[in-house]
């Protein structure tokens, strides 16, 4: 394991500190525009650097996408050691079918490639399974157990922020699974509801509804770290 | 507007997929109704934990994973010339496989030979063959006076015979 890069350092008297909304979009501090959308223009620049053959910018973007996508899967999956395997075969996937990519969201095709490989996988243990029976053996106790394992990098000062962090990905590992993926399309990667419903293969008001769900059902399993949440994502009504 | 109106069109502006007419009449209705800004509110702040712990918790990219990662982008051709590349080859092999895909079609030296052949010793040659071809049938039904039936019935009755009949020595 390398070093761990961060967009910023994030504490609870701090906000967010990676991104926020400003006008209805996900702005990270400091910057203008949302971590996407901010990196969707640097994620296609690198694409063309590395099909010029610059094959260094590849690694750039990899780590850009690290986070939502490693999220995006782990939320699949509920299993540390599958998402770690899951992601690296979206990645080489990626690169074999980069001629395939037409400009579009980077993070959006990578999301459809992990969700395809997610299935197959599920499918491959259990062929009439779908992303309703995640590939991942583990339960959220497997995820939870994982990173109550690895060491807080922070120390004392990201003890607070760890053990919220954990009771997030908790709630959020106990959504139904089709609500839990619309969820973190939409958090990870700001997939728009169309493309989620085109994904999962319902009507519009089905993803919407399911989102509606999700976060109903966490504002109520996150009720006493609310006005906490409140604070570090810095909303102002 | 009912309350699953008011979450799915929150929903799509903060996605930036409401109509501007909508949004103006969603903008309208939010200043009128705390209790609809709040969920607003609700809503990204929901959407913020998630992002929020994955920043804490999501651990860096494995080493090996990422050589492996490295590896297959150095070897891998990028994409645009990949593709040239590709119709290029397509292309090649098509021109390639052209004479075998059209059949030839016969020429006037063909036809002459044709006729050619129709005069030539040839069938001579295969009356000569039918006839040493009845000849080796006659002397098949010759030695076919056994058939095959018989041929097993005895060779059975042979074998029955030897096995339960005492030798002659002892009768």
């Amino acid at each position: 394991m390398g070093a761990r890069p961060r967009l910023l350092c994030v504490d609870l008297d701090s906000t967010f500190a990676h991104k926020k909304y400003n006008n209805s979009r996900l702005t990270p501090l400091g910057k203008t525009d949302n971590i996407s959308l901010m990196e969707e223009q640097t994620l296609e620049d690198l694409l063309q650097q590395y099909r010029k053959g610059h094959h260094e910018a590849l690694e750039t973007i990899v780590e850009l996408t690290r986070v939502p996508l490693y999220r995006f899967i782990l939320g699949l999956v509920r299993d540390p050691h599958v998402a770690e395997d899951v992601f690296q075969d979206v990645w080489l996937r990626a690169i074999k079918g980069l001629h395939r990519y037409e400009r579009d969201r980077l993070l959006a095709w990578l999301f459809r490639i992990a969700r395809n490989r997610v299935i197959d996988l599920s499918r491959k243990r259990k062929p009439d399974a779908s992303l309703q029976q995640p590939a991942g053996s583990g339960t959220e106790a497997t995820t939870l157990e994982y990173f109550l394992s690895s060491s807080s990098p922070g120390g004392e000062r990201n003890t607070s922020n760890r053990e919220l962090a954990q009771r997030i990905f908790q709630a959020v590992d106990r959504l139904p699974p089709e609500q839990r993926e619309v969820y973190l399309m939409r958090t990870e990667a700001e997939i728009p509801f169309k493309e989620i419903a085109l994904a999962q293969g319902v009507p519009l008001n089905t993803a919407l509804a399911r989102m509606q769900y999700a976060l109903k059902r966490l504002r109520s399993e996150l009720s006493e770290d609310y006005e906490t949440l409140l604070h570090v994502s810095n909303r102002t009504p | 507007m009912n309350p699953q109106n008011l979450s799915h069109r929150l929903l799509l502006r903060q996605s930036g997929e409401l109509s501007t007419e909508d949004s103006a009449e969603l903008e309208a209705y939010l200043q009128e109704n705390p209790e609809a800004q709040a969920l607003d509110q609700e809503y990204l702040v929901l959407q913020d934990a998630d992002r929020f712990a994955s920043s804490e918790l999501v651990p860096p990219v494995n080493d090996i994973t990422l050589e492996r990662i490295r590896s297959a982008a150095q070897t891998s051709t990028p994409a645009p010339r990949s593709r040239w590349m590709a119709i290029a080859a397509g292309i090649v092999l098509l021109l390639a496989a052209l004479p075998l895909l059209i059949p030839p079609e016969s020429s006037p030296i063909n036809v002459q030979e044709d006729s050619f052949s129709s005069t030539s010793p040839f069938i001579s040659e295969t009356e000569d063959f039918s006839e040493e071809l009845e000849d080796l049938q006659q002397e098949i039904a010759s030695w076919n006076d056994i058939s095959t039936w018989e041929l097993l019935e005895v060779e059975e009755e042979s074998y029955l015979a030897e096995q339960l009949l005492p030798p002659v020595e002892s009768i």
